[in-house]
């Protein structure tokens, strides 16, 4: 029934051989390559739903395929196997579903661009590589896509790569998940050898080690708990990946590719490939307390810390990266606290929304650079400054933009209103929970309502800065553009209505993605006693908290940023001494501009500058510089010279012999 | 030397005769073209005497064995000599190299390859040694009009000439230890031995292990290495980074497997030949600019992974290793195939200059490159991954941990160097010129490797079914 | 007495000695004089072991070093000449264009 799982990756693979050998010099056409990449991809969609429809109506909720043998090196056997179970099906939906919707955006995006063959071959590349990371039933099969992914994401960061920036973005986002990998390896490899040495068990196979997972319980290496360490070791491929502290800083580079691929690379799908890990691994997870504390607490301070950097970025898209580090810290704090269901609830609702502000930024850098270019101005088609009151000029992006703002933001019934509200809840009565992080976490969802909403007024509201030359050539996007907008800005409306909190389901519909996750997450939560509990009008006391907290942060933004330049006036004519205790923009501002501007910005920027730049940045270069040196001392021991080449032969012959001797 | 013995040696004959007959040849007749059809119909001949004719005695005038394991070698290395003269046409001809002697060279060198993968005897493993040694300093240097291959050449013979003499010496401390020569009885011997002649095979062991260090150019005996292969004419490069080190490899792997643990004592020395060679070869590459000289490091660090496999001396190991050998050569030779292939009347694309942009002049070779280059950083999926995974499984089985953290660094930092030049062949470059078409031998090649890197990358399983019945 | 351990020993001392003359000799020539004096001394060695040990290998071995060295002579004295008529000089000092 399930042994057509295979057809899922194989369309992209199809899709980007066939727009990579024959798009250049055979194709040609812009439409017929954009369409062949855009159906591959919705092929895999259409496949997928069926798969999905399928397992859902299944009650046998995890099945394995094996395509073929991959090898068998001694007493380890590994295949070319999938594994469909409702994870990976969730998973499947988000990435076929948001990654057919941003391909068919890119026909659009993309039009004129040279190498637009190469583009749509990527995109098919990266779609391949991720669903062999989402589908493979071993550890192997994943680290192929895992590595695909990488490989994809360097090639795309550097898409444009006759500018320096995006060629040191790529290598910047090539080493940093490069450590990520030696990670992941590292942790494989521990958990193989443990349980292959010490229990007879040689396996990879994702299904086998969770079932085998609790003879690890007592062993020790390093004189901590093999799960621990092992958990840990996956955990820093994670941070690699999904961009947590401290490897966080490649993500906001990356916005140097083109649009489309910061949102559906860098937005929703691969950067949530450490998410998923964890998600796919979390009987190990579940097993070491130590590690699951440790991903909650770096999930928190990646959250808050990249929020507080969003409050100073004028750039549109850098401010859409922080936000999504931020946002990938909510989901590691799920995961770390075992609410995994609303983890990847939170993965779910993120690439839903968060796909649909960067393709809404995409269509305003499109229009503003359409603009721009058509007055031969130089000015940056991406920052915010130059834009305002796009809102007339492009109605659909700003609804779609405003909507998904709402749906970050944790605004009632909008999707990121039940996903967030969830995080927060088990964060708060789960027991891994912690109190601390729930405050930490806090905090950062009012940030995100505040600088979201701030990103939102800037670009969309108030008057219209670009150059008065460049001023009417701002129009909406073409239907390819905007159609996938309004798809996503619908899904990340409604997108939440699958996963309603037991405490406010009036109508008796149900947790429907708690109940479908359940044969993958409720295992290891109850031996492990992972469970939220508290009164439900605590619950509900601390929605109403967390609603007001999103509010509030809307709210000073709006004050803000929305200067309506009539509204001052009119209330100064009608209301002047009202006017003066509590519209006066002096002391809001003034107030405003103490308390928080100013400290915060500084702060952002602090964090930005300071800690990002020259911290991370310069370790992250110093060991570049430290290779280097290695290597360049190395080349110099290369002096062609063959007496130097002699000596240092008997030199090694004669160290050799003496610890040969000495031993 | 009975009828059956020749029957068992006949490809190792039918190569070496075949090579006098096209030296004496070449001698009268100069036309190129015929004279490389008969060495390459010759090494086929050779490759399938080797698969079909089964020999009638195990091993041959106890110098030689003519087990499954020597004939794989030897099938191997003679298609290898076909590759090496299908890359070489175009550069014998272009640079009017006397197409005879290049030929039997070549031949010769397989024949003595072949030879030594499958030696059980001490007085065979230093015939056959010298035998493609010697052949590979005159390739090296085939053109003479070029200073840089004669520099090459010289250097090469200087420094291998002494890694002779250490062998030599080596092959007499193990000879005045256990009184014997053969194989498989000296190290019997040498084990029952106690004392001081015990302390003597060792350290004859250890001298025949620095020679072989030299060869397949292990940290610190790697320095000629990338000397060497950039002033060696490409074609013969591709031959000298797969077969020279391949066979030695092979030797050492059939000597192991069939004489049990020679190396406990050795094992520590081993492992930190292995960790510094591999170390060495990883950090050597990152700073260099041209691309002969790159690989160059990248065979230093592909022989250190090797050695790990070596050292695990388990048929798990030596499974892994040998198949980590057929990857190698057939992806190796294919990197310098392209090389060749490109190569024209400024001599071939070295420093990558030359190399910027190359993807868009030449996208198809350039594919080809890129597919092999990610095979040697070991990417999921092709053969270079599937190797280095079986090595490091083994090392892991045989518990070597540090050994195996220190390779999956080196090839965590040998990734940036690969992808380096990956980035730069489709970097867009105005000024990137075109280079030689390539003849039809040169894309036959470059089909076979490429073809070969993607089935052992899917289908691994095919090669390691073969390699598990033939290991001695 | 002259025993197979004077014998081992001279030639131990002779490849030691050849050993530092090609790691100090700047003449490529000379430094191939050397090596045969290596070689030569692996000779000196098997000659002795193969009579104490009443072992006919070890003979047979010498005869293989000779034609290997003599092999390598030939062709060396060949390369050198190449060498040689790319830069007017065999010195090894010389052999330095191929490095970094």
């Amino acid at each position: 029934m399930y042994d057509k799982l295979w057809l899922i990756p194989f369309f992209p693979l199809v899709g980007s051989i066939i727009n990579g050998l024959l798009g250049k010099r055979f194709i040609k056409n812009e439409k017929i390559i954009g369409a062949i990449g855009t159906g591959a991809i919705f092929l895999s969609f259409l496949v997928s739903c069926k798969f999905f429809y399928q397992l859902v109506n299944d009650s046998v909720k995890i099945h394995e395929t094996v395509v073929a043998s991959w090898m068998s090196v001694g007493n380890l056997q590994v295949d070319w196997g999938f594994l469909l179970d409702p994870l990976s099906a969730v998973m499947l939906m988000v990435v076929c579903g948001v990654g057919s919707l941003i391909h068919l955006y890119s026909i659009g995006y993309m039009h004129g661009e040279e190498g637009f063959y190469r583009f749509f071959c990527y995109m098919n590349l990266f779609a391949f590589s991720m669903l062999m990371l989402v589908l493979g039933n071993n550890a192997l099969v994943m680290f192929v896509g895992w590595e695909g992914v990488g490989l994809c994401s360097y090639l795309l960061i550097g898409y444009y790569f006759e500018k320096q920036s995006a060629g040191d973005a790529a290598k910047k986002a090539f080493v940093m998940n490069r450590v990520g990998d030696f990670g992941f390896l590292l942790g494989l490899f521990t958990i193989f050898w443990t349980l292959g040495s010490k229990h007879g068990v040689w396996t990879i196979n994702f299904v086998e080690i969770s079932e085998k997972a609790h003879l690890l319980s007592g062993d020790m290496i390093l004189g901590a708990g093999v799960t621990t360490v092992a958990t840990l070791c996956f955990f820093l491929g994670a941070t690699g990946k999904s961009a947590q502290l401290p490897l966080f800083t490649w993500l906001p580079d990356a916005m140097e590719g083109p649009t489309p691929v910061s949102a559906l690379i860098h937005a929703a799908t691969m950067v949530t490939a450490g998410v998923y890990m964890i998600g796919r691994m979390n009987v190990l997870f579940a097993m070491s307390p130590t590690t699951m504390m440790v991903v909650a607490v770096v999930g928190a301070l990646t959250a808050i810390f990249a929020a507080t950097i969003g409050f100073a970025q004028n750039d549109i898209k850098r401010v859409l990266a922080y936000s999504t580090v931020s946002q990938l810290g909510f989901m590691f704090v799920a995961m770390g606290v075992g609410a995994f269901t609303a983890g990847i609830f939170h993965l779910m609702t993120h690439a839903f929304f968060k796909a649909c502000l960067f393709l809404g930024s995409g269509s305003v850098i499109h229009a503003m650079h359409h603009a721009l270019h058509h007055a031969h101005l130089s000015d940056d088609a991406q920052d915010m400054r130059n834009m305002g009151g796009l809102r007339k000029k492009m109605p659909i992006t700003w609804a779609t933009f405003g909507i998904s703002c709402l749906a970050i933001s944790g605004l009632p019934f909008f999707s990121g209103f039940f996903s967030k509200d969830e995080i927060l809840w088990w964060t708060f009565a789960s027991t891994r929970g912690s109190k601390v992080v729930w405050v930490i976490v806090v905090v950062a969802a009012f940030m995100t309502a505040f600088y979201m909403f701030r990103c939102l007024y800037m670009t969309f509201y108030g008057e219209q800065k670009t150059n008065p030359k460049a001023k009417d050539h701002v129009h909406e996007s073409p239907w390819v553009i905007t159609l996938p907008l309004v798809v996503l800005a619908g899904l990340a409306t409604v997108g939440g209505f699958v996963g309603i909190p037991h405490v406010i389901d009036v109508a008796h519909i149900g947790n429907k993605l708690d109940q479908f996750l359940a044969p993958v997450f409720h295992h290891s939560q109850q031996l492990h006693n992972i469970e939220a509990h508290g009164t439900a009008s605590t619950e509900i006391i601390l929605m109403i908290f967390s609603v007001v907290v999103a509010l509030v942060g809307i709210g000073v933004a709006t004050m803000m940023y929305l200067k309506n330049p009539d509204m001052p006036a009119k209330f100064t004519a009608k209301f002047s001494k009202l006017h003066r205790w509590v519209f006066n923009k002096w002391y809001v501002d003034e107030a405003y501009d103490v308390l928080f501007v100013n400290t915060t910005k500084k702060l952002g920027i602090f964090c930005w500058r300071g800690f990002d730049v020259n911290v991370i940045d310069g370790i992250v270069n110093g060991l570049a510089k430290l290779i280097g040196a290695i290597s360049t001392a190395l080349r110099h021991t290369q002096t062609g010279q063959f007496h130097n080449y002699a000596l240092t032969m008997v030199f090694g012959t004669v160290v050799m012999l003496a610890i040969f001797i000495l031993n | 030397m009975s009828l059956s013995d020749l029957l068992a040696m006949l490809p190792i004959l039918i190569l070496a005769f075949g090579a006098t007959a096209i030296l004496m040849a070449g001698a009268w007749y100069r036309e190129p073209l015929p004279l490389l059809a008969g060495g390459i119909v010759t090494a086929l001949l050779g490759a399938l005497s080797a698969g079909l004719v089964t020999p009638p005695v195990p091993e041959i005038a106890g110098l030689f064995s003519a087990g499954g394991y020597a004939r794989f070698y030897t099938i191997l290395w003679s298609l290898l000599a076909a590759a090496g003269l299908m890359t070489g046409s175009r550069y014998i001809i272009e640079k009017r190299i006397g197409a005879g002697e290049y030929v039997s060279l070549v031949l010769y060198a397989a024949a003595g390859m072949a030879l030594l993968s499958s030696a059980t005897h001490l007085v065979g493993l230093f015939i056959a040694l010298e035998t493609f040694t010697l052949a590979f300093y005159i390739l090296i240097a085939s053109n003479r009009n070029c200073a840089l291959a004669a520099e090459a050449g010289l250097k090469y013979l200087l420094l291998g000439a002494v890694a002779t003499g250490f062998m030599a010496f080596g092959i007499a401390l193990i000879y005045a230890a256990s009184g014997s020569l053969v194989l498989p009885d000296a190290v019997m011997r040498l084990k029952a031995e106690t004392g001081e002649l015990q302390a003597w095979g060792l350290l004859g062991w250890g001298m025949i292990l620095i020679a072989v260090g030299f060869k397949i150019s292990l940290a610190p005996f790697h320095l000629w290495t990338p000397d060497v292969y950039q002033g060696a004419p490409a074609p013969v490069t591709g031959l000298l980074a797969t077969g020279s080190k391949g066979a030695v490899v092979a030797a050492l792997v059939g000597l192991l497997a069939m004489s049990g643990p020679v190396w406990n004592d050795l094992t520590d020395l081993v492992w930190l030949l292995a960790a510094l060679t591999m170390l060495a070869g990883a950090f050597g590459a990152l700073g260099q600019s041209n691309l002969k000289r790159l690989l160059a490091y990248s065979s230093v660090t592909h022989m250190g992974t090797l050695l790990v496999g070596v050292l695990c001396q388990t048929s798990e190991g030596f499974a892994a290793t040998t198949f980590y050998v057929v990857v190698y050569v057939v992806t190796s030779l294919g990197a310098f195939a392209v090389i060749a292939s490109l190569a024209d009347g400024r001599g071939e694309p070295m420093t990558f200059d030359q190399w910027r942009g190359l993807g868009y002049r030449h996208p198809v070779r350039c594919g080809v490159l890129v597919l092999l280059l990610l095979s040697l950083a070991g990417l999921p999926a092709t053969a270079g991954f599937m190797a280095k995974f079986a090595v490091f499984h083994a090392a892991l089985q045989s518990g070597y941990i540090g050994l195996l953290m220190i390779g999956i660094l080196a090839s965590v930092i040998s990734f940036a160097f690969y992808l380096r030049v990956t980035m730069l062949l489709f970097q867009p470059d105005e000024k990137a010129s075109s280079w030689h078409q390539g003849s039809v031998f040169e894309h036959t090649v470059l089909a076979v490797c490429s073809s070969a890197v993607l089935v052992l990358g899917l289908f691994p399983g095919l090669l390691f079914g073969l390699i598990r019945q033939i290991l001695p | 007495m002259i025993s197979v351990y004077h014998y081992m020993s001279v030639a131990a001392i002779l490849f030691a000695m050849s050993t530092y003359g090609v790691l100090t000799r700047r003449n490529a020539i000379v430094i191939f004089m050397c090596i045969e004096l290596m070689l030569n001394s692996v000779n000196l060695t098997f000659i002795s072991l193969s009579s104490h040990l009443q072992n006919i290998d070890g003979q047979i071995f010498v005869f293989f070093v000779m034609a290997v060295a003599a092999a390598e002579a030939a062709v060396g004295l060949a390369l050198m000449i190449a060498f040689y008529r790319n830069r007017e000089s065999i010195d090894v000092d010389n052999i330095n264009m191929l490095k970094w």
